[in-house]
C-alpha cells in the first residue's frame, strides 16, 4: 500500500501528543517550580514522569497480538503456520497442542525459549534454531509430547518462539506502521485445558489480543453442529474473548463433497447459529478456508513479502510443493478445471516436482498468488486487514495509554485544586475553608465507613438468599438488580448452580452410568478426558475397574446396599473384603479430586462475568463515594481531586478452593455378625406311634439338619445408585461454603476500594490543609504577586489540558469503519 | 356370574397350565379371556409389546415404580391366600384336586398321610408359583391393555370409546381406565433463563422435546414446578401461574435484560418424583434424562417474561 495506514497514522499521531504532553509539564515545571513544592505534587508529577516515559517506550515498539482460538481439532496450528509461513507450531494429530505457544517477529534471532514453569519434565530454556526451522519444530513437538506424558497435573508448557514471521515481515498484508512488532499466540484446545491455572494463563492472552476462531468443516453437518457450537460457546466464554470483534474461519472446506449442501448456504445458516449462540448483534463474518493448501504454499515461499526473494531452499520448496500436490489434489483440480492458465502453470510446477528440477521463485510467486486465492487466504489477510485497522487503537494504543492517563488526572486534580486555595484573598475565607474540610474529613470518613459496611451487608445478605435458595428470594433479587442498573449479577446468581449442575451431569453420572451399566474402561475415559485431568482420568478409571470388579461379588441387599460376607476364619475372604473396601474409598477420594478441580475450573470459566458483577458493584460503590464527596467538599475543587486519584482498584483474581473442598463420606459399614447356619445333614433314629386304634411305638432313621453358630465379617458397599447420590449430597453441601468463597473475595474487595478511597481523600485533604496553611502566609506577604504567577500557571496548565484531550482523541478508534 | 366369580374361575382354570408360569404365557392367556371385538391375535400382541416396553423401562429406571409396586402387592395378597388355605384343609383338598385335574385326590387315603404331606407341600409350591405369575400377568395385562386403549383413544379417541363402552365383560371398564389415565397426569412447570433461549428453539419447532436435548432443558432451567393436572386445571391458586402464559404480560423488547424469563408447561404422562422439590440433583438429572419419554401432550412456551414472573407462583428451585 502506497498511502499510510489508518493505523499508521492514528500511532503517529498519537506518539506526537503524548510527546507534547510531556513537554507541556516539562514546561510547568520549569518555568513554576515552586507548585511542585509539596511533597505531594512532588510524587504524582513523578509518577506522572515514569507512566509517560513507560508509554512512550510502548509506542515506540507497539505490539500486534493475534490469537488463534479453535474447537478440537480444528486444524489451528496449520492455520498458524500458514500466516506465519513457517512451519513452528506442532501439527501432528495427537500432538495436540497444550500450552500456550508465542510467535514474536524477529529478524535477529531463530529461537524457542521454553518458560520454565512448575514441576515442567522437559527441557526449558533456549534453544537456537539456526536458521532451520526443523529443529524448532522438533524441540516444541518433545516438549508438548512430554507434558502429555506426564503422570501429574502441572502447568501446562510456556513456548515462545522467536523469528521472522509473514505479517511482519510484509507489512502491507495489515497494514502495520514500521516499527509495530507481531505476535502470534497459539492457544490450546479448551479440552486439553482441564484445570484452573492453565485456564488462567490462557484467559489472560485473549483479551489483549485480536482472535481468530477456528471451527472445523467437518463438525459443521447436522450430526456435529450442535456439539461444536456448544464447545464454541464454552471457548469464548472461558477465553474472555471479545465475540463481537472475532473473526471466524471455517477451515477444512476442501472436505467438502459433491453431496455436501452449497458451502454459501452452509455458511449463512452457521452464521446465524454463531450470531444466536454468542448472543451478538450482527451475524459474524465466517470465511470458508482450507489452510492445508496455503500452508504448504507459503511455506514453499517463506515468511518474506512475494517483491523479496524468497529465503526457501529448492529442496524444501519441492518437499512443500509435493506434499500440497498430495494432499490438496481435490482443492487444486477443482480450481484448474476452471482456469486454463492456473492449469498450466501447476502442471509445469508437477513436472519440475517430479523431475526434481528447481522451481523458481516468478513460478513459486505465481503459484502461491493461486493457492491464496483458492484456499481463501487473499480474502482471510483482506479481512484482517481491515480489521487490525479498525481495531489498532484498542488492540495496540490504548493499553499504552491507560496508565498515563491515570497518572494526568491525579496531577491535574492536585494542581487544581492548588489553584483555587491559591485564589483566597482573606485569611477568613482560608480559616472558612479549613474548617470546612476539618469537618468534611470526619464526616467522609465515617461515610466511607458507612458506604463500606452498607455494601459489605448487601453482599452479605444477597448471598445469604443465594445460599438458601429460595426461588422468590432469587426473583426479587433479579428484580432489584435490574431496577438499580446492574449489569451481569444474573451470572452471579447462578454462578453456584452452574457448578453444580455441571458436577453432577459431566462427573457424577458418567461415573454412575458406567458402573450400573458396567461398561468397559474405555468408554468412560473418552467421557471423563472432556471434563477433567489426564491424570485424574487415569486414577478415576483404575478406580472404576476395581470397584466394578469387586461389586460383582457382592449381592443386593434390601436397603440398595451391596453386601457380602465371609466366615470370621475365611483369612483369604476376609483380604478381599478389605481389598473392596479399599476399592470404594480409593474412588471417592478420586471423585473428590475431580470435583473439586472441575469446580474451580468453572469457576474460572466464569470468572470474567462474576468480575463484572463485582466491578459493577465496585464501581456503584466509587460513585456513591464521588457523590458524597461532591455533597461535603463543593469548592476548591477538591471533590474532582480526589475521584481523579481514587484509581480502580485492580479486581484479583478468583480465589483457590481450600483443599478437601467436597466431603464425600461413602456409607461403607462393617459389621461382625453370629448366625446359626445348616452345616449339613446328619442320620438320626427316631420312634413314633403308628396305626389309629391298635397304636404301636416304632423307630426309624431319619435326617436332620446339623447346625452352627457362625461368626461372619459382613461389608456393607454403596451400590452405583447410592454412590451417586451420596456424592450429589457433598457437592450440595460444598455448595454452601462454595458460596461463603464469593461472598468473602467480593467483601475483601469493597472493602480494599473503600480503603484505596479512603487514601486518597487524606492525600488531597493533607495536601489542601498544608497549602491553605501556605496561603495564610501569601495573604500576609505578597498576595497580588502570587495571584499574578497563578493566573499564568492556568494558562498553561489549561494548554496543557487541551493536549490531553487531543490526544485522547487521537488515540481513540474513528467512528467510520474503514473500507476496503 | 359377578365380575369377581368370573375372575376366580378363569384364574383357576389358568393356573391348571404350567406353562403360565412364564409371564408372557401368562399374559398372553389372560388376554384371551378377554373377548376382544377386533383382531384378537394382534391386540394381544400389541398389550404384550407394550408389558415389554413397561418392563424395560423400569429396569432402565431401576426406581421403585409402579410396576415394583404392583408386584409387591401382589406378593402380599398372595400371602394371604395362602394362609387361609393352610387353615382349611378342606379348600386345600379342593384346591389339590383342581390343580390335579383329575378328581382323585392323594389325600383320600390318610394313611399315606406324611407322603401326602410332602406331595401337598410341592403341590402348594407349585401352584402359588403359577398364581402369583398369574395375578402379576393379570396386573400387567391390565396395563399393558391400557396402554393399548390409550394409543387407541390417542388416534381415535370417540371412536374407540363408544366400542369398547359395549364390551361389558372387561375386567375393569374403559371409562374408569381413561380417568385413571388422566388422573396419572402432570403439568411440569420450568422457569428457562432468557440468556439460554436458544434451549426453547426446538421446542418451538418440534412441539415437544427431542431425545439429546434434555440435557441442555436441564442446565437452563432455573425453577420448577410439577402438579396433578386435574389440580392444575382446577386450582385457583395456579391463576398467577397461568395468567404468565398470556402475551399481554410480555416484557416489552426495549426493557428486555438478563433476568428475563420464559416459562414452559409440559405434560406428563405420569407424576415423575424426580422434578420434584429437595429432589437430589442426580435424581433430578435422570428425571430430566427421561422427560423426552414422560411428555404426553403438546409442550407451550411464554412469552419472554420479567423475573418478577416467578415469584409467586410456585417454583422452586432446580439445584
Amino acid at each position: 500500500m502506497v498511502l499510510a495506514s489508518s493505523a499508521e497514522k492514528k500511532l503517529n499521531d498519537t506518539r506526537y501528543y503524548l510527546n507534547k504532553l510531556g513537554e507541556s509539564i516539562d514546561h510547568l515545571e520549569d518555568y513554576f517550580p515552586s507548585i511542585f513544592n509539596d511533597s505531594e505534587l512532588k510524587f504524582r508529577l513523578e509518577s506522572f514522569r515514569q507512566e509517560h516515559k513507560e508509554a512512550l517506550n510502548r509506542l515506540n515498539v507497539p505490539t500486534l497480538s493475534i490469537a488463534t482460538l479453535g474447537t478440537t481439532s480444528s486444524g489451528k496450528s496449520t492455520i498458524v503456520n500458514a500466516l506465519i509461513g513457517r512451519r513452528i507450531a506442532p501439527m501432528e494429530a495427537g500432538e495436540m497442542s497444550a500450552g500456550v505457544l508465542l510467535l514474536q517477529h524477529s529478524l535477529d534471532e531463530h529461537k524457542v525459549v521454553v518458560e520454565a514453569t512448575k514441576d515442567a519434565t522437559w527441557e526449558t530454556g533456549d534453544l537456537q534454531g539456526t536458521g532451520d526451522d526443523k529443529i524448532l519444530y522438533k524441540h516444541i513437538s518433545n516438549v508438548m509430547d512430554k507434558y502429555h506424558k506426564v503422570k501429574k497435573d502441572c502447568m501446562a508448557p510456556q513456548v515462545k518462539v522467536l523469528c521472522s514471521l509473514l505479517p511482519a515481515s510484509n507489512r502491507d498484508l495489515l497494514g502495520l506502521p514500521e516499527g509495530v512488532r507481531v505476535e502470534l499466540i497459539d492457544l490450546p484446545g479448551l479440552k486439553s485445558v482441564q484445570d484452573r491455572a492453565n485456564l488462567e494463563v490462557i484467559q489472560k492472552q485473549v483479551p489483549k489480543a485480536f482472535s481468530i476462531v477456528a471451527l472445523d468443516y467437518s463438525q459443521v453437518d447436522d450430526e456435529h453442529r450442535k456439539t461444536l457450537l456448544g464447545e464454541l460457546k464454552t471457548v469464548v466464554e472461558y477465553l474472555q474473548g471479545q465475540a463481537d470483534s472475532m473473526l471466524f474461519i471455517l477451515n477444512r472446506v476442501d472436505r467438502r463433497t459433491s453431496n455436501d449442501i452449497p458451502l454459501d448456504d452452509r455458511i449463512k445458516n452457521l452464521q446465524e447459529e454463531i450470531q444466536q449462540v454468542l448472543s451478538l448483534e450482527q451475524p459474524p463474518e465466517v470465511l470458508p478456508f482450507c489452510s492445508l493448501l496455503l500452508y504448504y504454499a507459503q511455506c514453499a515461499w517463506g515468511s518474506v513479502a512475494p517483491n523479496n526473494s524468497s529465503p526457501v531452499s529448492q529442496a524444501a520448496r519441492r518437499n512443500f510443493l509435493a506434499a500440497m500436490r498430495k494432499d490438496c489434489s481435490n482443492v487444486i483440480i477443482e480450481n484448474t478445471d476452471k482456469n486454463q492458465q492456473s492449469r498450466s502453470l501447476w502442471r509445469n510446477v508437477e513436472d519440475l516436482i517430479l523431475n526434481e528440477q528447481d522451481i523458481n521463485d516468478e513460478t513459486m510467486r505465481q503459484m502461491l498468488d493461486y493457492a491464496l486465492d483458492w484456499s481463501g487466504g487473499k480474502e482471510l489477510w483482506s479481512r484482517l486487514y481491515a480489521r487490525v485497522q479498525e481495531s489498532f487503537s484498542e488492540l495496540v494504543i490504548l493499553p499504552a495509554l491507560t496508565s498515563v492517563f491515570t497518572s494526568y488526572n491525579a496531577l491535574a486534580g492536585a494542581i487544581n485544586s492548588l489553584a483555587e486555595v491559591r485564589k483566597l484573598e482573606s485569611e477568613a475565607e482560608v480559616e472558612v475553608e479549613q474548617t470546612r474540610i476539618n469537618e468534611a474529613r470526619q464526616q467522609l470518613d465515617k461515610s466511607i465507613k458507612n458506604l463500606c459496611e452498607e455494601f459489605s451487608n448487601e453482599t452479605t445478605e444477597t448471598i445469604s438468599l443465594l445460599k438458601t435458595g429460595k426461588v422468590s428470594d432469587l426473583s426479587d433479587l433479579a428484580t432489584r438488580a435490574l431496577e438499580r442498573g446492574r449489569k451481569g449479577f444474573q451470572s452471579l446468581f447462578d454462578a453456584v448452580n452452574i457448578v453444580n449442575k455441571d458436577l453432577t451431569s459431566k462427573l457424577i453420572i458418567p461415573v454412575s452410568d458406567a458402573l450400573v451399566g458396567k461398561s468397559p474402561v474405555y468408554q468412560l475415559k473418552e467421557k471423563l478426558r472432556e471434563v477433567t485431568t489426564p491424570v485424574l482420568v487415569e486414577e478415576i478409571a483404575e478406580a472404576y475397574e476395581k470397584v466394578k470388579d469387586e461389586l460383582a461379588k457382592f449381592e443386593s441387599s434390601a436397603d440398595e446396599a451391596l453386601i457380602r460376607r465371609v466366615s470370621e476364619g475365611d483369612e483369604k475372604g476376609k483380604k478381599e473384603l478389605k481389598l473392596a473396601e479399599l476399592a470404594v474409598r480409593k474412588l471417592y477420594f478420586d471423585m473428590r479430586e475431580a470435583l473439586s478441580k472441575r469446580a474451580e475450573l468453572m469457576l474460572q470459566g466464569q470468572a470474567q462475568e462474576i468480575l463484572a458483577a463485582l466491578q459493577g458493584l465496585v464501581d456503584e460503590q466509587k460513585d456513591e463515594l464521588d457523590r458524597k464527596c461532591r455533597e461535603l467538599l463543593p469548592s476548591l475543587k477538591l471533590d474532582e481531586a480526589i475521584m481523579a486519584v481514587s484509581m480502580r482498584t485492580e479486581l484479583q483474581n478468583l480465589p483457590t478452593l481450600p483443599e478437601k473442598f467436597f466431603e464425600l463420606p461413602a456409607a461403607i459399614e462393617e459389621r461382625t455378625k453370629n448366625e446359626e447356619v445348616i452345616t449339613g445333614k446328619k442320620q438320626v433314629t427316631e420312634s413314633y406311634t403308628s396305626g389309629t386304634c391298635n397304636k404301636s411305638q416304632k423307630t426309624r432313621t431319619v435326617f436332620r439338619d446339623t447346625k452352627e453358630n457362625i461368626e461372619y465379617k459382613e461389608l456393607s458397599l454403596p451400590s452405583p445408585k447410592i454412590m451417586a447420590l451420596e456424592w450429589a449430597n457433598g457437592i450440595e453441601q460444598g455448595k454452601q461454603n462454595l458460596w461463603d468463597v464469593i461472598r468473602d473475595w467480593f467483601v475483601k474487595h469493597l472493602a480494599s476500594v473503600s480503603e484505596d478511597f479512603n487514601k486518597s481523600v487524606s492525600s488531597v485533604m493533607d495536601l489542601a490543609e498544608r497549602e491553605l496553611e501556605q496561603q495564610k502566609i501569601i495573604i500576609q506577604q505578597n498576595l497580588e504577586e502570587e495571584l499574578q504567577r497563578w493566573e499564568a500557571i492556568e494558562l498553561q496548565t489549561s494548554s496543557v489540558a487541551k493536549i490531553y484531550e487531543e490526544l485522547k482523541k487521537v488515540s481513540r478508534t474513528s467512528q467510520e469503519k474503514i473500507k476496503i | 356370574m359377578t365380575i369377581f366369580q368370573f375372575f376366580t374361575q378363569n384364574l383357576d382354570e389358568l393356573a391348571r397350565h404350567r406353562k403360565n408360569l412364564d409371564i408372557y404365557e401368562a399374559i398372553r392367556a389372560w388376554c384371551l379371556v378377554i373377548p376382544f371385538t377386533s383382531n384378537e391375535k394382534e391386540v394381544t400382541q400389541e398389550i404384550i409389546g407394550y408389558v415389554e416396553q413397561w418392563i424395560d423401562e423400569a429396569k432402565k429406571r431401576n426406581k421403585k415404580n409402579g410396576l415394583i409396586w404392583i408386584i409387591n402387592r401382589f406378593l402380599v395378597i398372595e400371602k394371604n391366600i395362602m394362609i387361609k388355605v393352610d387353615i382349611s384343609v378342606k379348600e386345600l383338598v379342593e384346591r389339590l384336586d383342581i390343580v390335579k385335574g383329575n378328581g382323585k385326590s392323594y389325600l383320600q387315603q390318610s394313611e399315606r398321610y406324611q407322603d401326602e404331606k410332602t406331595v401337598y407341600y410341592y403341590q402348594k409350591e407349585y401352584m402359588m408359583e403359577v398364581k402369583i405369575v398369574l395375578l402379576v400377568a393379570f396386573a400387567l395385562a391390565g396395563a399393558g391393555l391400557l396402554l393399548y386403549l390409550l394409543k387407541q383413544g390417542q388416534n381415535d379417541r370417540p371412536k374407540q370409546k363408544s366400542e369398547l363402552d359395549q364390551n361389558e365383560n372387561l375386567p375393569s371398564t374403559p371409562a374408569e381406565d381413561n380417568s385413571a389415565a388422566v388422573q396419572g397426569k402432570h403439568i411440569l412447570i420450568l422457569v428457562i433463563d432468557a440468556r439460554k433461549e436458544t434451549v426453547l428453539q426446538s421446542l418451538r419447532e418440534n412441539k415437544k422435546i427431542v431425545q439429546g436435548e434434555s440435557q441442555a432443558l436441564y442446565d437452563a432451567t432455573k425453577a420448577l414446578l410439577t402438579v396433578k393436572k386435574s389440580h392444575f386445571d382446577q386450582s385457583t391458586e395456579l391463576t398467577e401461574l397461568k395468567k404468565w402464559f398470556s402475551k399481554d404480560r410480555a416484557v416489552p423488547e426495549a426493557e428486555s435484560s438478563e433476568y428475563d424469563i420464559y416459562l414452559v408447561k409440559i405434560e406428563l404422562s405420569q407424576d415423575v418424583p424426580g422434578f420434584g422439590i429437595n429432589v437430589n440433583a442426580v435424581e433430578r438429572y435422570n428425571a430430566f434424562r427421561n422427560l423426552p419419554e414422560l411428555v404426553s401432550g403438546e409442550v407451550e412456551i411464554s412469552p419472554r417474561l420479567p423475573s418478577a414472573a416467578y415469584k409467586n407462583i410456585g417454583v422452586y428451585n432446580n439445584a
